[in-house]
């Protein structure tokens, strides 16, 4: 009986297998247009304390995808249900589907038992009918801002594929007065603007504020009694401290990808090299030992790998060495000088400034030095920081302004990383050196 | 009594080592052999189909026709190997400074530009590139839809194949700028009913589907270009639904990134 079985498999098993190929028809050009999107208000239950919320929270969820360039709200106008009647009576897709949009977000916002506020949230794919995701948030009012940001960055996600980046804050320097006695405070916002406040009172010169990838601290390079020095500022305690006891002049850190290290130039005698440090123990280990100019270092996102600026090739150039040190790899060969270069946190690209022929330029380029796309480009560009999800950068313009030009303006930007959507990033004063910090915790 | 024996042995040993060494040999012998290569002949038909179906949209040009065009075209030959190509060669060494020129008037207002200049009609790249030195290349014309869908054969011919993917591209959002987007190649099998709209859609490689997330958006991403009442229902020849009524459309974005 077995043997008749094993005899029937053998016989299948090595039949010929025709199959027939499918048709295959490719589709290899298409658009690239911010996505229709439908964000009803919400609806605010009777028992709900604020029903303002229901107004409040969609709006900010509109004006965050909007700004990344690849949504387009769509108009109130145009929307053929509330989030009342999609809740009681279903999504009427096909009619959703002729108001042109192509996914919908509605929302109920209620008091809970607790007391707190419960911000709900659905997202449907209107062309294939499908819900996508639905959550709720418990929280007190005063976090509405980032229920927002939270749910913001929970569609950008199902959409693209890529982590958000709305619940995140953005560390700048502000500046005031005129070119000689110009006063640079630190301040810190959320990526919309919102929540600004001072964190420096503008006596010492403040300049490179990085943002630690893990933890709620700044590291930043300070004019003290001292001289220029880095320094470290925890954002939870507002503790300020001067990191490590270096000889020299200390410049440009960056956090490792773990938060528990930075890499620096320290320079001696004119000659600047990269060093890196422990946050815990201190300990301090030289990364590059050359004659050459070597300086603005930044970690790969693996953190095995760094990138930074260097003369030792005759001209200002990039190269990546391992982040123990070792032989170094020159990845740029294009026209002018590469300064500033900075790993994106998904690792796929590197971005500098480029100053060629009098102009300043913010490009990105693959870590193996292919692919270099200059994306923007003014009087004075500089200082570019990635978003977390390592799909936007912001960055600094400065431009002449007054009388013969002799003053200047400084203004925050961002940039999808196609290089459109360029989108001036609004501070109550000039500002400049931008940093994008982690996902709030 | 001995010989017997010890022949008897060494004829076993020898059928012994025959079949335990010999078969194997001739097992492999098969394996050898080259596995032939399939070579699908194209009919000479579906290429010059496709050059009927470009004429009609070229029309204007006809007019004049017959000799004349032919005695020209001798003509303009000549002149095109001899002068446009060295420009070319100069081109490169010249043009890099004026590029830099160009681009000043466009950025002079930041504020301007930037609102959501998403290119639409430059099918060349879906990033932008500044570049001072290399903003020689010439943007490619965008390929003209054909109006209609003609047909010459049984097979679905290539042109055929490519007029109805042509429909998709105004309604694919191409991943651009995503991680890696050049993997992003998503396949998704269609069935058509007969009027060309789309039944129902499957999106193959269900692993990645559930494990990537950017795999994931690009899948759901294409397959609203599918359902997406601008681009559908699909133009098809009608006697050929048998064969379109499933087959699969590969959105692959490489060549816009």
């Amino acid at each position: 009986m077995n043997f008749r079985y094993v005899f029937l498999f053998l016989i299948l098993a090595f039949l010929p297998f025709s199959a027939r190929a499918e048709l295959t028809v490719d589709v290899t050009r298409g658009i690239s247009e911010p996505v229709p999107i439908a964000i009803s208000m919400f609806y605010a239950q009777p028992n709900t304390p604020n029903r303002s919320l229901a107004t409040r929270v969609p709006g900010i969820i509109a004006s965050n995808l909007e700004s990344s360039g690849l949504f387009r709200p769509i108009s109130a106008g145009a929307f053929v249900q509330d989030s009342h009647s999609i809740k009681t009576n279903g999504v009427r897709f096909a009619e959703w589907r002729a108001s042109g949009a192509q996914a919908l977000v509605a929302g109920t916002v209620s008091r809970a038992d607790d007391g707190r506020t419960r911000v709900e949230f659905r997202l449907w794919d209107v062309f294939s009918q499908k819900e996508m995701i639905a959550m709720a948030y418990m929280t007190t009012d005063r976090n509405w801002r980032r229920i927002a940001h939270i749910i913001s960055d929970e569609v950008y996600k199902r959409l693209t594929g890529e982590e958000g980046y709305y619940d995140t804050r953005i560390v700048y320097v502000s500046e005031t007065g005129p070119p000689q006695t110009r006063r640079k405070r630190l301040a810190i916002m959320d990526q919309d603007g919102a929540n600004h406040k001072y964190l420096t009172d503008g006596s010492d010169l403040v300049l490179t504020p990085r943002f630690s990838p893990t933890k709620q601290l700044i590291t930043y390079m300070s004019y003290g009694r001292t001289g220029p020095r880095v320094y470290l500022y925890d954002l939870t305690t507002g503790a300020h401290d001067r990191l490590g006891n270096f000889p020299g002049m200390t410049f440009a850190p960056r956090f490792s990808p773990d938060g528990r290290k930075v890499i620096m130039s320290q320079a001696i005698n004119g000659n600047s090299d990269i060093y890196e440090m422990d946050l815990r123990s201190k300990r301090k280990k030289r990364i590059t030992k050359n004659s050459a100019i070597d300086t603005s270092p930044s970690y790969a996102p693996d953190g095995r790998q760094i990138v930074f600026e260097s003369d030792r090739g005759g001209t200002q150039q990039l190269y990546t060495m391992s982040a123990s040190g070792g032989s170094a790899t020159r990845i740029t060969f294009g026209k002018g000088r590469y300064a500033n270069p900075v790993w994106s946190p998904r690792g796929d690209l590197i971005a500098f400034t480029r100053m060629y022929k009098g102009k300043f330029y913010i490009g990105v380029i693959r870590p193996d030095g292919s692919g270099e796309r200059l994306i923007t480009n003014a009087y004075h560009v500089e200082g570019p920081s990635w978003s977390p999800n390592g799909r936007v950068l912001t960055y600094f313009k400065e431009r002449p302004v007054g009388a013969g030009g002799r003053q200047r303006s400084a203004k925050l930007y961002t940039i999808d990383i196609t290089g459109y959507n360029e989108r001036l990033l609004q501070t109550p004063r000039d500002g400049s050196d931008p940093a994008w910090g982690p996902l709030n915790p | 009594m001995k010989v017997p024996l010890v022949t008897s042995g060494a004829l076993h040993l020898a059928i012994f080592v025959v079949v335990t060494m010999g078969l194997p040999f001739a097992a492999q012998k098969p394996l050898e052999q080259i596995t032939a290569i399939n070579v699908e002949l194209v009919d000479i038909g579906d290429i010059t189909q496709t050059t009927r179906l470009a004429e009609p949209v070229k029309k204007p040009e006809e007019p004049k026709e017959e000799k004349p065009p032919e005695a020209r075209k001798p003509k303009p030959k000549p002149e095109e190997l001899k002068e446009p190509e060295p420009p070319k060669i100069e081109k490169p060494a010249e043009k890099p400074p004026e590029p830099v020129e160009k681009p000043k008037p466009k950025p002079k207002p930041p504020e301007k530009k930037p609102k959501l200049e998403l290119k639409t009609n430059d099918f060349e790249s879906l990033l932008n590139n500044i570049a001072p030195d290399l903003e020689e290349a010439a943007p490619e014309k965008p390929e003209e839809l054909p109006s209609q869908i003609a047909s010459l054969g049984d097979r679905i011919t290539i042109s055929e194949r490519d007029a109805i993917g042509q429909q998709l591209y105004p309604c694919w959002n191409v991943p651009a700028g995503a991680k890696y987007a050049e993997n992003l190649v998503i396949e998704i099998r269609v069935f058509m009913n007969v009027d060309g709209s789309i039944r129902d859609t499957q999106i193959l490689d269900r692993g990645r589907y559930a494990g990537d997330s950017h795999f994931r958006a690009a899948a759901d991403s294409a397959d609203r270009a599918l359902r997406n009442p601008r681009c559908t229902p699909l133009k098809y020849p009608p006697e050929k639904y048998e064969q379109l009524k499933q087959f699969v459309f590969r959105f692959d974005p490489r060549d816009m990134l």
